[in-house]
This record gives structure tokens, sequence and C-alpha cells, in this order.
């Protein structure tokens, strides 16, 4: 149960069926709590199955040499998420647009949110009702990287931007996000 | 900030219902099987389809030889050696004009798919023997 996720790969290319189990298992709250903020409560175990799907018909292409699973498994989470909101016609991960790709960073972090402004998010409804303001891309930014706790070269990876454009789009979320706070 | 942050986006994580990984693996399962079925239905179809249109192909391909006279030819082998041997090249030629070459290629096309069917059944079968 507590092998690595690469371990549990390789296990289930081999014929351990359990391994791959084991990983839906340790991943499904992941993907539920990601899958939620975009496509809603009542859409998400439907979303969370393809997605997992998706990665069983696929774990044979699977390179671990390439990315972790982790990374793999949310960019596949990611595209399902788009091909769901594409089809309901809703707004998928837009594209930014050049002002906020050329954004300059002149904000110091901790200024961003000071200690205070942070005890106020710690009402869950709160935080939450702020995070659907925030556009699709601002939010993933911040989901993945305080709540998936992934690094921004991972994030990177796995919205297939590069590593600027991610702390750029973190930046914009946390400004957004005080922003939201403040109004 | 980054930690507290991290403590306070945890705090506000959505989970799913009981028990929702496990629905998770039986709807793989079913759609795994389903699969398993169909591959296993058009396999064996195939096989049967092939199985079946190779007696009328083979006996097509037996008249062919015969009306094309390529058992004369290789009764010559055995009854005037010599004259198969000076003229070789010719009678080489003449055997490659007078061979049914269509019915031979749908008869291998048909052993091809009935084997390489036959095949993919028995490995189907193997597998699931082995994984239950």
């Amino acid at each position: 149960m507590n092998d690595k996720d690469e371990e549990l790969i390789s296990k289930y290319n081999n014929g351990d069926e359990d391994s791959l189990r084991i990983l839906i298992d340790r991943y499904t709250n992941h993907i539920y709590n990601f899958s939620v903020r975009f496509v809603g409560v009542n859409n998400t175990p439907d979303v969370v199955q393809d997605v997992f799907i998706k990665v069983w018909k696929n774990m044979g292409k699977f390179d671990v040499s390439k990315s972790s699973f982790k990374t793999w498994l949310f960019t596949i989470a990611r595209n399902t998420i788009t091909d769901y909101l594409r089809k309901k016609k809703m707004k998928v991960f837009s594209e930014l647009n050049k002002e906020d790709e050329e954004f300059t960073e002149t904000i110091e972090d901790e200024a961003l949110l000071q200690d205070e402004v942070i005890e106020r998010l710690e009402d869950k409804e709160y935080l939450n009702s702020l995070l659907d303001k925030l556009p699709n891309n601002y939010k993933e930014v911040l989901i993945l990287y305080y709540q998936e706790e992934m690094t921004f070269a991972e994030i990177g990876e796995s919205v297939g931007k590069p590593l600027n454009t991610v702390k750029s789009w973190h930046r914009r979320a946390l400004i957004k996000l005080r922003e939201e706070i403040d109004r | 900030m980054d930690n507290k942050l991290k403590q306070v986006f945890q705090k506000a994580s959505y989970e799913p219902e009981i028990n929702f990984s496990g629905d998770i693996w039986r709807n793989i399962k079913i759609k795994e099987s389903r699969i398993y079925k169909i591959k296993t239905i058009l396999n064996s179809s195939f096989g049967i389809l092939s199985f079946i249109l190779l007696f009328p192909s083979i006996s097509n391909l037996i008249t062919q030889f015969n009306s094309q006279g390529f058992s004369e030819y290789i009764s010559l082998v055995f009854s005037d050696f010599n004259m198969i041997s000076t003229y070789w090249k010719e009678f080489a030629l003449s055997i490659v004009n007078s061979l049914p070459l269509a019915s031979i290629a749908l008869s291998f096309f048909l052993l091809f798919v009935l084997f390489n069917s036959t095949r993919k059944v028995v490995g189907q079968f193997r597998s699931k023997l082995l994984l239950a």
C-alpha cells in the first residue's frame, strides 16, 4: 500500500491489477477536489470516472522518465474537464490576455496576502466562493500549488506552460484574490 | 504566507461520497469485461467465417489446379525429367503462368485470418484465466 506511484505502475503493467486500484484510491479525492472547482458538485462524479477510465486505458503509454504520475494524472484531468466544458459550451481554461502574460513582478509576495487576510480565508465557504470568482487558469494554479502542493515546474508541465507563465499566473491569482476580498 | 495558505486551502477541500473510488473501480471492471466480450465475439466471428469460407475456397483451388493443367506439369517431372531440365526456364515460367494466383492468395488470406483470430481468442481466454 505504501509503494511509490511509479512502482505501482510498473506492477500494474506486469499484470498486478490491484496496483491500479491502489492508485485510484490514492488519487480519487485529489481529482474530485480539483474537478469540482470547474464543473460543479453534480457533474464531478462523471468527470472523475472519465479521468480514471482514461488513465486505465493509457497506463501502458505512461512514461515514468518523462513526468511524475501525479503530473500526468492532472494533465488528463485538465483535458477531461476542458472537453466537458466545451461540450457544455462553458468557459474553458482560456488563454489570458497579453497584459496578464507580461505582468511585471512589482509587488512583494508577502505583501499580497497578509496574515489577517489569510485568517479571513479560514472560512471554507468564503474561500470557495472567492475561488469561484477567479478565472479558471488562476484558480487552477492556486489549487495545484496550495492544495495539491505541486511545484511551479510540475504545474507548468501539467498545464503545458513555461515556468515563468505559471509564476505570473500565480501572482496574478493572489492579486485577484486580494481584490475579491477587498470588494 | 505559503504555508498558511496551504493550510487554509487544504481545509477548504471538497470530499467525494464514501467509497467513490470503489465505484470507479467497479465501472472500470465492467468496461473491461464489455471490451473482453466484444473482442471475443469479433475474433470468434472472424474465425468461424474464415473457417466456413475456407472449404469452397480450397475446393475452387483444387478445381482450378486441375483445369489449368498444373497436375499435368507435375506428372511430367516424374515421366520426362530430361526435357524439364533442358527447358527448365520455360517450364518454370509456364508453371508460374498456370498457377491460380488469385485463389491461392484468397486461401492464404483466409488461413491467416483463421489462425490470427484463433490465436487472439486463445490469448484472451488464457489472460482471463490467469487473472481469475
